[in-house]
């Protein structure tokens, strides 16, 4: 509006330089204008601003579109999550016990039901930083949720998850690095072989931190065909990338790497029978000298001192690599007649220690089986390599027999989900905890709660200990989410 | 009867997000005993840390909270919980009467509001007309002062202002301040942080001078113009109108529901505004509410709630703001809305009734919000459309709930954009944002 405009630009640089003029037009407006009585020329434009201010108020009308029709919303095949669903998600989306969204998601996908459309934003604005929530939330989206993400490039990921962008290369180059990771875990699920050649073709500009992170992706879909890349890594500048290769390497079992550590092992291992009237078998063990620099190049770390320790974890870092079958082969033993000689040695808790790291890592159950009964709740972190009835009973069995203490601190190592037994089992175990370890457990069970089995709400009784009244309601809100959700509530 | 909210109207009740927080923590079963309800209040008993535990109660016609807890916020954690838990686990309330103590509390609330109602003002009217012309002598400098100030600014020319100190608009303010006119220095202390709103700064700026401008002219001539638009004028300086007075006078008896509510700071005052629509009247009214510090808000208003009962609006040529005089639950309704160039032609009129109006409410029928290259849009019936300004959230949330079909929306018109505040879906009524 050329009125207005003409006043601005005089109230701008001031009456004083450029005073403002009502024009000559006849007008309605020009004509109140030219009515203004005039005391000085600021005076004349205060009134004549308080004047067009109104007029153009008054004169703004919505603008006929010109765009395009919105989009519709395609038609829900998935039913909507019922009200007390709809409550549960909107109050963790507030912060009550976020830790369970992912499992609510899930138990939606389960029981095939889409989240209510008005949670997607904030759901998939928290996925902005919870980035494992995104394949679930995809899941329970339905059409509202992918009709909304196409409007927001920062949500359209929902829509092109599933399928490779066609410019991958484009992306490769010119992608962030979340971007460029993301693309490669996706790729090496499809198309190993096609993410190594990425790597590849620009792994000489990129600099040490970004190539060990690029690494770290490989673990998905390992196979030999990425061993002749990852051997050449061991010759890297950096410490952590030439680490996270030997680590990768150490995990395929014929490897060039693997097969080094098992032939720099096999002399230093020796089954020895001892005893004369009741011989029994022993592992010896032969401490190397030193770790030259082959050794280093595999990733070992050499140790400060020439004392026996500092040499015995030479031993252990190399038998933590290397596969537990290929001793059972080697010296035709079962797992527990090994770590029968190995517990005859002076050497036996490092034999042990790196036997339970090697068996996690390669994840043989017969191992872990010989492992756990061997040496009980010290090998915990093979227990989730037992079926889940063996894992459950040596738990139960342990749990009644080892202190708070001890309890304490097997429940932070144990990872996975608690079956119905189990979680009752340690229900029942912490309300005969001591006062102090029993907090303490609480915390950890709380932490743990998206594990723990929400059935076990029943047993909820208000002859718990008030200590235990966190983790009470912790257990009966889920009980309560998982419960609606199966029930359309 | 009496609607119960639903969390996310509980949530929005909170006085800030860590009493949210707290409050939906102790949204379980475990945390209470002896809970009940009945179709006017709950109750319920929460150990706390102290021996005794917390005795928290709801007036449900009302959202009215009562808790023996020490909190000085209001509504307190074991409120928000005990509302939370009923709109989740309704099962674990039992019903029937309430126990004395709830019971006290209700009858005690009534009895407040009736003498409320019936407290009579015995002013000296002599002293009261003494401190009246002071008053308007004082407001009659304040606003010489400030036409001197402003011819000043164009005179010199408002280019160099952004940038300059927060003295600058601040001392100017404090002179209102002094002079009773403390709307007005409310505008003032606007006027320097429009100065950093980039792009367009000085037509915003230049705008509001002229309507202070109109302002000042039109007090000095108080005594040619019609009474309702004296009492905006007075409005806008700062002069409050006596509740009591307005109380005794009487209003538009309907059925009001809350069709937006939203909480902003202003001077270390927290300002809420409630907009209700009366369902035969067809009159939109703006219920303000302030407290300071931690004082508690009225939460007597959740959007989507309704009321039968009768408002007093406060004298003006375009009523708006008004009080409610008598209130009993009623019945949620889904209101209908008119068109946009309705709600414009309206809102011009409304303008040249009142040229001072700052957000004029509107209620879009069949409408759908679309997000447009960055920005979001409101799209008519009739295809004529305008530009939304909220938080990305709430526009997000108002668009899903669309689906790209229409809706009835209602928002604040500021002039420049509609602030939605509450969709209708065939699920009743949507809340935008939330007030924390």
């Amino acid at each position: 509006m050329k009125l207005w405009q003409d006043l601005a630009n005089s109230a701008l640089f001031g009456t004083e330089r450029r005073p403002w003029q009502a024009t000559s037009g006849s007008a309605p407006v020009e004509m109140l204008l030219q009515g203004i009585a005039i005391e000085s020329p600021a005076d004349l434009l205060l009134r004549a601003a308080g004047l067009l201010s109104v007029y153009r108020r008054a004169g703004e009308l919505p603008a006929r579109s010109t765009n395009a029709a919105p989009s519709l919303c395609p038609a829900e095949s998935l039913p909507r999550s019922g009200p007390r669903v709809a409550e549960h998600l909107a109050a963790m989306l507030n912060g009550r016990y976020p830790e369970l969204i992912s499992i609510a998601l899930e138990t939606m996908v389960e029981s095939g039901q889409r989240l209510p459309e008005e949670l997607l934003p904030g759901f998939l604005e928290l996925t902005e930083r919870k980035r494992s929530l995104r394949a679930p939330l995809s899941a329970v989206a339905g059409a509202h949720g992918k009709w909304l993400a196409a409007q927001n490039p920062e949500w359209d990921w929902m829509n092109v998850e599933d399928a490779l962008p066609d410019n991958l290369r484009s992306l490769w180059e010119t992608g962030s690095m979340s971007q460029r990771l993301g693309l490669l875990q996706q790729l090496r699920k499809s198309d190993p072989a096609g993410a190594i050649e990425l790597i590849v073709s620009t792994w000489d500009q990129e600099k040490a931190e970004p190539r060990a992170q690029l690494l770290g992706t490989l673990r998905t879909g390992l196979s030999m065909a990425d061993e002749p890349f990852l051997e050449e890594r061991l010759d890297d500048r950096s410490i952590s990338v030439r680490r996270a290769a030997a680590d990768l390497l150490a995990n395929l079992a014929t490897s060039r790497l693997s097969l080094r550590m098992q032939a720099r092992l096999l002399p230093l291992l020796r089954l020895e029978s001892k005893g004369l009237l009741r011989p029994t078998e022993v592992l010896e063990v032969m401490l190397p000298e030193g770790a030259d620099a082959a050794m280093q190049r595999d990733g070992i770390r050499p140790q400060a001192g020439g004392e026996a320790g500092a040499k015995a974890s030479l031993v252990a870092q190399m038998l933590e690599l290397v596969p537990p079958s290929r001793w059972s082969r080697e010296f035709s033993r079962s797992p527990q007649e090994l770590l029968a000689a190995a517990a005859a040695s002076d050497w036996k808790e490092w034999l042990r220690t790196a036997w339970v790291k090697a068996t996690a890592r390669h994840g043989d159950r017969e191992w872990a089986r010989a492992l756990v009964q061997a040496l009980g709740e010290q090998a915990t972190l093979v227990l989730q390599l037992l079926p889940e009835q063996e894992r459950d009973g040596f738990l139960c069995e342990a749990m009644d027999n080892i202190n708070d203490g001890l309890l304490i601190v097997q429940f932070s190592r144990f990872s996975g989900a608690w079956s119905p037994r189990l979680t009752r089992a340690l229900l029942k175990r912490m309300r005969k905890a001591k006062d102090n370890d029993q907090k303490d457990l609480c915390r950890l069970a709380l932490a743990a709660l998206p594990s723990l089995d929400p059935e076990a709400a029943a047993d909820i009784s208000p002859d718990w200990p008030p200590e235990m009244s966190g983790l009470a309601a912790g257990l009966q809100f889920k009980h309560n989410l998982v419960h609606d959700i199966r029930n359309r509530c | 009867m009496t609607e119960r909210l639903t969390s996310d109207q509980i949530l929005a009740l909170a006085t800030d997000s860590s009493s949210a927080k707290a409050g939906a923590a102790l949204a379980t079963s475990r945390k209470w005993s002896g809970l009940g309800a009945n179709e006017a209040a709950a109750w319920g008993e929460c150990q706390g840390s102290g021996k005794l535990p917390y005795q928290a109660g709801i007036d449900l016609r009302e959202a009215a909270f009562k808790c023996t807890c020490p909190s000085r916020k209001f509504p307190c954690k074991h409120g928000l919980g005990l509302y939370l838990l009923l709109a989740s686990d309704p099962g674990l309330f039992a019903g029937g009467d309430s126990p004395s103590w709830v019971t006290e509390w209700l009858t005690s609330r009534a009895e407040r509001t009736e003498r409320k109602q019936q407290r009579e003002v015995a002013p000296d009217p002599e002293a009261q007309g003494k401190r009246a012309a002071a008053r308007e002598a004082k407001v009659a400098s304040g606003l010489d002062e400030l036409e001197l100030w402003m011819r000043d600014l164009v005179r010199m020319g408002i280019a160099s202002l952004p940038g300059k100190e927060y003295g600058f608009w601040d001392a100017p303010a404090a002179r209102l301040v002094d002079a009773q006119a403390p709307g007005l220095a409310r505008i003032l202390r606007e006027l320097g942080g429009i100065t950093a709103t980039g792009a367009g700064w000085q037509d915003r700026f230049l705008e509001r001078l002229g309507l202070l401008t109109l302002l000042i002219e039109g007090y000095r001539r108080s005594t040619e113009l019609p009474e309702a638009v004296r009492a905006d004028l007075r409005t806008v300086i700062g002069f409050i109108e006596p509740q009591e007075e307005l109380l005794s006078q009487s209003g538009v008896m309907d059925e009001w529901l809350v069709v937006g509510r939203c909480v902003e700071v202003e001077d270390r005052l927290r300002v809420q505004r409630s907009w209700l629509l009366g369902k035969q009247s067809g009159r939109t009214a703006l219920v303000l509410y302030f407290s300071a510090g931690t004082e508690p808000l009225d939460t007597s208003l959740p959007t989507g709630a309704a009321l039968r009962g009768e408002l007093v609006f406060y004298p003006s040529a375009q009523p708006q703001r008004a009080l409610i005089k008598s209130r009993e639950p009623a019945a949620t309704f889904h209101p209908a809305g008119i068109s946009l160039d309705q709600a414009h032609a309206e809102y011009r009129q409304a303008l040249s009734r009142c040229p001072w109006i700052g957000r004029y409410p509107m209620l879009i029928a069949g409408s759908i919000p679309r997000p447009l290259g960055g920005d979001f849009r409101l799209l008519d019936e009739e295809g004529r459309e305008l530009p939304l300004h909220a938080w990305p959230q709430s526009l997000w949330k108002l668009v899903v709930v669309s689906g790209g079909r229409p809706l009835a929306v209602f928002g604040e018109w500021d002039g420049c954009g509609l602030r939605p505040m509450t969709a209708w879906s065939e699920r009743g009524a949507i809340i935008l944002e939330s007030a924390i």
